[in-house]
C-alpha cells in the first residue's frame, strides 16, 4: 500500500467492482454490436458464434479479478497501520463482490441466444 | 364470471406445471379470485397474461411473508427488552438475512424470469402466428391486415384476430412512441418511430379484450385506446370478409360532401391507406367505438362526434369543422353509415 | 512535520497545551473566532459563503420545493379521485405531473440532500468548513435561480408537459413546438451545475478536509455514504447534461440526434436518461440510508454492526446501480439476453441492500434501543422502504415488467422507494438534528401525531395502488372512464393522499413553532457519538474552537468531557490568535494534518458568477443566441477573477503549527477539485462517445453519410494537441528549475499551441455536410465542439498561469495554477486525440 499516491490507493479499494463494471459494459456493447453486425447468424460447431464470443469475453474477467486478488494478496503485507489495513480489507470484500456479480451478470450469456 | 374463469385457467395450468399452480389454485380462493375488470391483468386471458399474474401471486406472497418478516425482526429487536431477547449472533443475522436470504431469492426469481421471458418472446418468427400489423398514431391505432394477395385492409382502433392461436402484432410508429397494451391477454410492447417490434399474444377464448396505449404520447395519450377481439377461426373469415367489401359505394349520395371535407385524410376503401393522419373509414360503421375509445359508436354516435370532437377528445387532430352546416353533416354521417 | 503531533489519540499540542497563561478564556476564543468567521446577515447575506449558512439555505430552499412537489401531487390526486373528472383539462394536468417529478427529482430531492450534507459534513468531519466554501454558494444561487426559472415556468402555464423523464420525439420541436420543454432542458441543466458542483466539494473535502486523527476508517459513515453519492453524482450527472443539451441543439437548430428519418434514434435519449435516472434513484436514497445508519447506532446506544461491510455494501450498491438503466427500457425492443443483463443486476443491487437492513437490525439487537421519536420515523421508514424493495424486484423480472411497466404499479413502487428511502429518513433526520441546526427541542406529541398521518396516509395512498396498476390503469392519463375497476381503488388513493398532507403540514407546523417556541435544548440530548454533537448549539460559524484530535469512530463515547476540551482550546489550531479563517488538511488515508486550508471571507463573487449564468441561460431561452454568449464571457470573467484572488504573492515564512498553508501543499483542494471536475467531464465525453458509436452503428434508418476521411490538417490538429500538452509539462518543469522566462514561454507556446489545433480542426473538415443533414454529422460537429471548447479554455488557463506568473502568483511552491493548466491540457489533449482517431481513423478501419 503506497501512500506516495492516495488517491490512487483509495480508487483501487473498488478494483473488483471497476472490473465488474467493465465486464458490464463489454458484453452489453459486444451483444449489441454483434446483433447489429448480424454475428448472431453465425455458428461455431453448432454453437452459436456471438454467445461463444460472449462467453470468452466473460471469462477473461475472471482473469482479471483473479490477479487483482492475487497483487493485492502480495501488497497486504506493507499494511501496518489500522487505516490501511481497513482499506486491504475492504479491498478485499469489494473483490469478493466484483466476482459474484461478474459470475451473476454473466451467466444469461450461456442460456439464452444472443440477438432475440 | 371472471374469477371463476380464472379459477378453470390456474387448474388447467395444473397439468402442465403442478408445483407452482396448485399453490397458487389453492391461494387464488384465499384472495378472493383473481381480481376482474375489463383491463385487468390479474384477470388472464391468454398465456403470456396468466404466466405473469402466475409469477405476481407467487411474488406477492413472497414479498408478504418477508415484508412481515422485517417488520418483525424490527420490532423485536427495537422493542424487547435486551435481557430477554433471544442471542443471535451479528454474524449470523447479517450473512443469514442480509446475503443468503435474498440470494436465494434471487437465483430462483432470475432462473424462472429467464424461462419465462424467453417463453413469451416472439420467437421464431415464422407463419404459424397469425400477423397483423398496428401503427401508432397521436392518438389512434391504425390496423393493417395482409388480404393474402400482397395488399392490406386497412381500420382503426379494432384489431381482430383468432382465438386459441398466437396473433403476432408488428408495432410501428408513425409520429411519438407509443405503447401497445392489452392487458388481459399479456404484457406491453413500445412502437417507437424507425424501427419495427413484434409482440406475440393470443387468447384461450374468443371475446373482446380492451387495450390503451401505455407509453405517454401527449396530450390525448388518455383518449388512445384499443379493442382487441378474438374470434372462433370461421367468425374472423366473416369479419374481415366485411371489412373487405366495406366502405360505402362511389357513387352514394354524400361523397362529394365527404371528399371535400374529409376526403383529403380519410381514405373510405378498406384497400387504401389514408393520407396522413386520418383512420381509414371503410368499416367505421361496424367500430365498436369512435374517437379510439372516446364514445360508444351508438344511434347518433358519428354526428355527435363530428360536432363536438373537439371538446370530447381535445386536440385530436381533426379540424374542428365548424364551418359545416347541419346539412352537409348530415350527407356525410349518412354517407358513411351507409358502408354497412 | 513532527509525528508528534499526529500520533494516536493524544491531542496534538497546537498552542492549547504550552503556556497555558496565554490561552484566552473559552467566551474570549469564542468572540475572536466569530469575527474572523463571521458572515454577515440582512441583504449583504448574499455574500455569505460559510458552509452553515449556505446548507440551511439549500435545505429550506428545497423544503419550499417539496412543498411546491406536494401541492401539484395533491392536484393530481384531486383530478383522479373520481372517473372522468375534468377539475383541469390535458394541457394542465400534463404539466402538473410533469413538473410533480421535475420538482421532487431535482428541487427537492437532490438539493436537500446537497444541503444536509453541506452543513453536516465539516460539523462530522471536525472540520471547520468545507473545501469550496464559494463553490457551495455559487452552486446554491445555480440551483436557486433555475429553480425559479422552473417555477416561473409553471405560474405563467408554460410548464414542461412532457414527462419528467422527457421522451423525444415526444418533447422535440415537432411535437412539442412551445417553449415548455425548453424551460425543463435549460433549467434542469442549470439546476445540475449546482449538483456537479457540490459533488466536487463534497468529494475533495471528505478526502482532505477533516480533523486530526480522522482516518478513512474512523470516519463516520455518514461521511462515507455522501462519499459515494457524490461520485454517483460525478457519474451519473453528465449523461443528462449531454442528453438536455443534444436535444437542446435539436429544438433550437434541428441537429437529428433522435430523429430516426435522419439516422438518428429516440432510444438514444432513453439510454442517455436512463444512465442518469437509475443511479439517481440510489443518489437519493443512499444519504437517506445515511441518515439511518447515523441514528440506529445512536438509539441502539452501541456502535454499528459491521463497519466495514457497510462501507463495502454502500461502494457496492454505487456501482451496481450504474448497471440498471434499462431496466426502464424492457418494452423498447432490445434483444432479451441484454435485457438479462440488466434484470440480474437489478436484482442483484437488493443484496448489499438487505446487508444494510441487516446491519441495522443486528445493530439494535445487540444494543439497548430507545424509542424516540427519530425512531419512529425509522420504523416508518423500515417498513416502507423494505416494500418497495420488494416490488423493485419485482419490476426487475423482465416479464412482470412487460406487464406493469408505465403503469400505477410503478407509481406505487417508485413512491415506495423514494419516499420510504429519502422522506423517512429525512424526517427521522430533521428531528435528530433539529436541536442542532435550532437550538431547540421540538414540541412532544406533535411530531408522533405528524408520523401516523404521513405513515397511514402514504400506505392508503400507496398500497392500493399497486392493485389499480394491475388492474389496466396506465401513468400519466388525466382521465379514465368509469367500468374498469379503477374508482374505488383510486378515490381509496386520493383520501390517502391528503392525509398524508396533513401529516407533512404538521411536521412543518411543529418546525416553525419550534424554531421560536421550542424549549431551549441542551448540548448532545440524544447522547451521539459523533463530533457534531460536540459543538454548541445552535453552532457558531467557525464550528470548532480548536478542532479535535480523534482516535475512535465515536469520539464522544469515547471521552465525555470532548466538548469541553474543544472549547477550551485543547484540540489543533485552537483560534486564539486567529487572523484568517483555517482548518486543518489531512492526507487522505491516515487523516494525519499535513496542511492549513485557508478559506475565503464572504464573497459576491459566487452571487455574481450565478448571475451571469443565469443571464446566459434566459437568453438562451429567448432564443438571443449572440447575447448569451455575452453571457457566458461574462461569467468566464467573474470566474478569472475569482481565481484570481486565490493563492498569494509571497512564499509561505514561518509555518503555523508547522503545517505549510494549502496553496503550497502537494495535495492542495484546488488542483484535486479539477481532477474530480474532470472526472465528471470525462464521463460526459464518453457518453459523447458512445452517442457517436450509436448513431454510426446502432440507430437504424439511413446510414451515415461518409464523412471524414484522414488528411493533413487532422494530423496538424492532433500535432498541435500534443504540442500543448508537451509545452505545460515543459513549462512546469522549467518552473521548478527557477528558469521562470522559460516557464513563460513554454505557457505562451501551449497557448499558442491551442489556437493552432482549433484552426487545424476547422480546416480538417473541408466539405463538412450541415449538422441538419444527418445525426451522425451532428455528432460528429458536438464532438469537435466539445474538443474546441476545451482547447479554448486550455488557451485562457495556459495565458492565466502567465499573467498569474508575471504578478508573482507563481513560484517553485506556489504553483496551484500551474497544475490546474497541466491537468487541463493533459485532459484536452487526450480527449481531443480519442475524438480524432474515432472521427477519422477508426471508420476506414471498421467494416462498413
Amino acid at each position: 500500500m503506497s501512500h506516495a499516491r492516495p488517491l490512487r490507493t483509495i480508487a483501487l479499494t473498488a478494483v473488483g467492482l471497476i472490473i465488474w463494471s467493465i465486464c458490464f459494459v463489454v458484453l452489453y456493447a459486444a451483444l449489441s454490436l454483434g446483433c447489429a453486425a448480424g454475428l448472431h447468424e453465425w455458428s461455431l460447431f453448432g454453437v452459436r458464434a456471438l454467445n461463444v464470443i460472449l462467453g470468452c469475453l466473460w471469462l477473461v474477467h475472471f482473469g482479471l479479478l483473479g490477479s487483482a486478488f492475487l497483487v493485492l494478496w502480495r501488497t497486504q503485507r506493507q499494511a501496518q497501520a489500522a487505516s490501511e489495513r481497513f482499506l486491504v480489507r475492504l479491498t478485499c470484500m469489494l473483490i469478493v463482490v466484483g466476482s459474484a456479480a461478474t459470475l451473476w451478470v454473466g451467466f444469461p450469456v450461456l442460456l439464452l441466444p444472443a440477438c432475440a | 364470471m371472471s374469477s371463476e374463469i380464472c379459477l378453470q385457467v390456474f387448474r388447467t395450468r395444473v397439468g402442465i406445471r403442478p408445483g407452482v399452480a396448485s399453490l397458487l389454485a389453492a391461494t387464488v380462493p384465499v384472495l378472493g379470485g383473481c381480481l376482474p375488470g375489463p383491463m385487468s391483468a390479474l384477470d388472464p386471458a391468454g398465456p403470456a397474461a396468466l404466466e405473469i399474474a402466475t409469477l405476481w401471486w407467487v411474488m406477492f406472497w413472497a414479498s408478504a411473508a418477508l415484508v412481515l418478516l422485517m417488520t418483525g425482526l424490527g420490532l423485536y429487536a427495537a422493542c424487547r427488552r435486551p435481557e430477554r431477547r433471544a442471542r443471535v449472533s451479528s454474524k449470523l443475522l447479517i450473512f443469514g438475512g442480509g446475503l443468503a436470504l435474498p440470494s436465494a431469492a434471487i437465483v430462483a426469481l432470475l432462473i424462472y424470469g429467464i424461462r419465462a421471458g424467453h417463453s413469451l418472446l416472439a420467437v421464431p418468427l415464422d407463419d404459424a402466428a397469425y400477423r397483423v400489423e398496428v401503427t401508432a398514431h397521436q392518438w389512434w391505432w391504425e390496423v393493417a391486415y395482409p388480404d393474402g394477395r400482397g395488399g392490406r385492409l386497412y381500420s382503426a382502433n379494432e384489431v381482430h384476430v383468432p382465438a386459441g392461436r398466437p396473433v403476432d402484432v408488428h408495432l410501428r410508429s408513425a409520429d411519438v412512441i407509443h405503447g401497445f397494451w392489452v392487458p388481459r391477454l399479456g404484457g406491453k410492447m413500445d412502437a417507437i418511430p424507425g424501427i419495427t417490434n413484434v409482440i406475440r399474444l393470443s387468447a384461450f377464448e374468443p371475446g373482446v379484450y380492451r387495450g390503451q396505449c401505455a407509453e405517454f404520447c401527449g396530450a390525448q395519450h388518455a383518449r388512445m385506446r384499443l379493442t382487441f377481439e378474438a374470434h372462433a377461426e370461421e367468425d374472423l373469415e366473416r369479419r374481415l370478409a366485411a371489412l373487405a367489401a366495406a366502405g360505402p359505394p362511389a357513387e352514394a349520395t354524400g361523397a362529394a360532401d365527404f371528399q371535400a371535407a374529409c376526403g383529403r385524410c380519410h381514405a373510405v376503401r378498406p384497400g387504401e391507406r389514408s393520407l396522413e393522419p386520418g383512420p381509414n373509414l371503410a368499416d367505421l360503421a361496424f367500430r365498436r367505438e369512435l374517437g379510439a375509445g372516446t364514445i360508444p359508436n351508438e344511434e347518433g354516435a358519428l354526428e355527435r362526434w363530428l360536432v363536438a370532437h373537439q371538446r370530447l377528445k381535445p386536440e385530436n387532430r381533426m379540424p374542428a369543422f365548424d364551418d359545416l352546416d347541419t346539412e352537409r353533416r348530415a350527407s356525410i354521417v349518412r354517407y358513411l353509415e351507409g358502408g354497412r | 512535520m513532527s509525528e508528534r503531533r499526529t500520533s494516536g489519540g493524544a491531542p496534538p499540542d497546537g498552542r492549547g497545551n504550552d503556556g497555558a497563561s496565554r490561552t484566552l478564556s473559552a467566551v474570549a476564543r469564542h468572540r475572536r473566532l466569530n469575527r474572523v468567521w463571521h458572515n454577515p446577515s440582512g441583504l449583504r447575506g448574499a455574500s455569505a459563503v460559510n458552509h452553515t449558512v449556505v446548507g440551511k439555505r439549500f435545505m429550506a430552499t428545497a423544503l419550499f420545493f417539496f412543498f411546491v412537489g406536494g401541492v401539484l401531487a395533491m392536484l393530481i390526486r384531486a383530478q383522479l379521485a373520481t372517473p372522468d373528472h375534468s377539475l383541469f383539462g390535458h394541457e394542465l394536468y400534463n404539466q402538473f405531473f410533469t413538473m410533480h417529478g421535475t420538482v421532487m427529482m431535482f428541487l427537492f430531492a437532490i438539493p436537500f440532500i446537497e444541503g444536509l450534507a453541506m452543513y453536516l459534513l465539516p460539523k462530522m468531519l471536525g472540520s471547520r468548513d468545507l473545501a469550496y466554501p464559494r463553490l457551495s454558494s455559487f452552486g446554491y444561487w445555480c440551483y436557486l435561480f433555475g429553480g425559479l426559472m422552473l417555477l416561473a415556468s409553471l405560474l405563467a402555464g408554460v410548464a414542461p408537459d412532457s414527462g419528467w423523464f422527457f421522451y423525444t420525439p415526444l418533447s422535440s420541436k415537432h411535437y412539442t413546438p412551445g417553449i415548455n420543454a425548453d424551460f425543463w432542458l435549460l433549467g434542469v441543466t442549470f439546476v445540475e451545475i449546482s449538483a456537479i458542483c457540490a459533488a466536487v466539494e463534497f468529494v475533495v473535502s471528505i478526502l482532505t478536509v477533516r480533523t486530526a486523527g480522522m482516518s478513512l476508517s474512523r470516519m463516520p459513515l455518514f461521511a462515507w455514504y455522501i462519499l459515494v453519492t457524490a461520485f454517483m453524482m460525478l457519474f451519473g450527472f453528465p449523461p443528462l447534461i449531454l442528453g438536455s443539451i443534444l436535444l437542446e441543439l435539436e429544438r433550437a437548430f434541428d441537429w437529428p440526434f433522435f430523429d430516426a428519418a435522419r439516422g438518428g434514434d429516440p432510444i438514444l435519449w432513453q439510454h442517455l436518461f436512463w444512465l442518469f435516472g437509475h443511479p439517481e434513484v440510489y443518489i437519493i436514497f443512499l444519504p437517506g440510508a445515511a441518515i439511518v445508519s447515523t441514528l440506529v447506532p445512536v438509539f441502539a446506544g452501541r456502535p454499528i454492526v459491521g463497519y466495514t461491510l457497510t462501507v463495502a455494501s454502500v461502494i457496492s450498491i454505487g456501482f451496481i446501480s450504474f448497471g440498471l438503466w434499462v431496466h426502464h427500457m424492457y418494452t423498447v425492443g432490445i434483444p432479451h439476453l441484454a435485457l438479462v443483463f440488466f434484470s440480474a443486476a437489478s436484482m442483484l443491487v437488493a443484496v448489499p441492500t438487505a446487508v444494510q437492513f441487516f446491519v441495522w437490525i443486528a445493530t439494535l439487537w445487540q444494543g439497548r434501543p430507545r424509542l424516540e421519536l427519530p425512531m419512529l420515523y425509522l420504523f416508518g421508514f423500515l417498513v416502507v422502504f423494505v416494500f418497495g424493495g420488494l416490488t423493485g424486484v419485482m419490476v426487475a423480472l423482465v416479464p412482470f415488467d412487460w406487464q406493469v411497466h408505465d403503469t400505477h404499479f410503478v407509481v406505487a413502487h417508485m413512491h415506495y422507494v423514494l419516499v420510504g428511502g429519502l422522506v423517512f429518513p429525512m424526517l427521522a433526520g430533521i428531528y435528530y438534528w433539529f436541536p442542532l441546526v435550532a437550538g431547540r427541542r421540538t414540541f412532544p406529541g406533535l411530531g408522533a401525531i405528524a408520523f401516523w398521518l404521513i405513515f397511514i396516509g402514504f400506505n392508503v395512498t400507496f398500497l392500493i395502488m399497486h392493485f389499480t396498476g394491475l388492474m389496466g390503469m396506465p401513468r400519466r392519463i388525466y382521465a379514465y372512464p368509469t367500468g374498469l375497476g379503477w374508482d374505488v381503488p383510486n378515490l381509496v388513493s386520493s383520501i390517502g393522499g391528503f392525509v398524508m398532507s396533513m401529516g407533512l403540514l404538521l411536521v412543518l407546523i411543529d418546525l416553525v413553532l419550534s424554531w421560536s417556541a421550542g424549549r431551549p435544548s441542551r448540548r448532545d440530548p440524544w447522547n451521539a457519538g459523533t463530533l457534531e454533537w460536540a459543538l454548541p448549539t445552535p453552532p457558531p460559524f467557525y464550528n470548532f474552537a480548536s478542532q479535535p484530535a480523534v482516535s475512535d469512530r465515536n469520539p464522544l463515547w469515547l471521552d465525555s468531557s470532548l466538548p469541553a476540551r474543544i472549547a477550551a482550546g485543547q484540540g489543533c489550531l485552537p483560534g486564539d490568535n486567529a487572523v484568517q479563517q483555517e482548518t486543518l488538511g489531512v492526507e487522505m488515508i491516515s487523516g494525519r494534518p499535513n496542511k492549513l486550508v485557508v478559506l475565503p471571507r464572504p464573497s459576491w463573487l459566487p452571487l455574481w458568477s450565478g448571475m451571469a449564468m443565469a443571464g446566459f441561460f434566459l437568453l438562451v431561452l429567448a432564443k438571443l443566441y449572440w447575447l448569451a454568449s455575452i453571457g457566458l464571457a461574462a461569467a468566464l470573467c467573474v470566474f478569472l477573477r475569482w481565481g484570481w484572488e486565490n493563492g498569494a504573492r509571497r512564499d509561505p515564512g514561518d509555518m503555523r503549527d508547522g503545517l505549510p498553508p494549502h496553496h503550497v501543499a502537494d495535495d492542495a483542494p484546488g488542483p484535486l477539485g479539477v481532477i474530480f471536475t474532470l472526472v465528471a467531464d470525462a464521463t460526459f465525453f464518453a457518453s459523447l462517445l458512445f452517442g457517436y458509436a450509436y448513431v454510426w452503428l446502432i440507430a437504424p434508418g439511413p446510414t451515415p453519410p461518409s464523412l471524414a476521411e484522414p488528411n493533413l490538417a487532422a494530423l496538424l490538429a492532433a500535432g498541435a494537441l500534443g504540442a500543448a500538452w508537451a509545452a505545460v509539462i515543459l513549462g512546469e518543469r522549467a518552473l521548478v528549475a527557477t528558469r521562470q522566462v522559460n516557464f513563460d514561454l513554454f505557457m505562451l507556446a501551449s497557448a499558442g499551441a491551442g489556437i493552432g489545433a482549433v484552426a487545424a480542426t476547422a480546416a480538417a473538415f473541408p466539405h463538412m455536410p450541415s449538422p441538419t443533414s444527418h445525426a451522425y454529422a451532428a455528432v460528429v460537429a458536438m464532438l469537435i465542439a466539445y474538443v474546441i471548447f476545451h482547447v479554448v479554455v486550455g488557451v485562457v488557463l495556459s495565458a492565466f498561469a502567465f499573467a498569474r506568473r508575471r504578478s508573482g502568483f507563481v513560484s517553485v511552491y506556489r504553483r496551484i495554477d500551474v497544475r490546474v493548466c497541466r491537468i487541463w491540457w493533459i485532459y484536452t489533449a487526450a480527449t481531443g486525440l480519442v475524438t480524432l482517431t474515432a472521427v477519422f481513423a477508426v471508420p476506414g478501419v471498421v467494416p462498413a
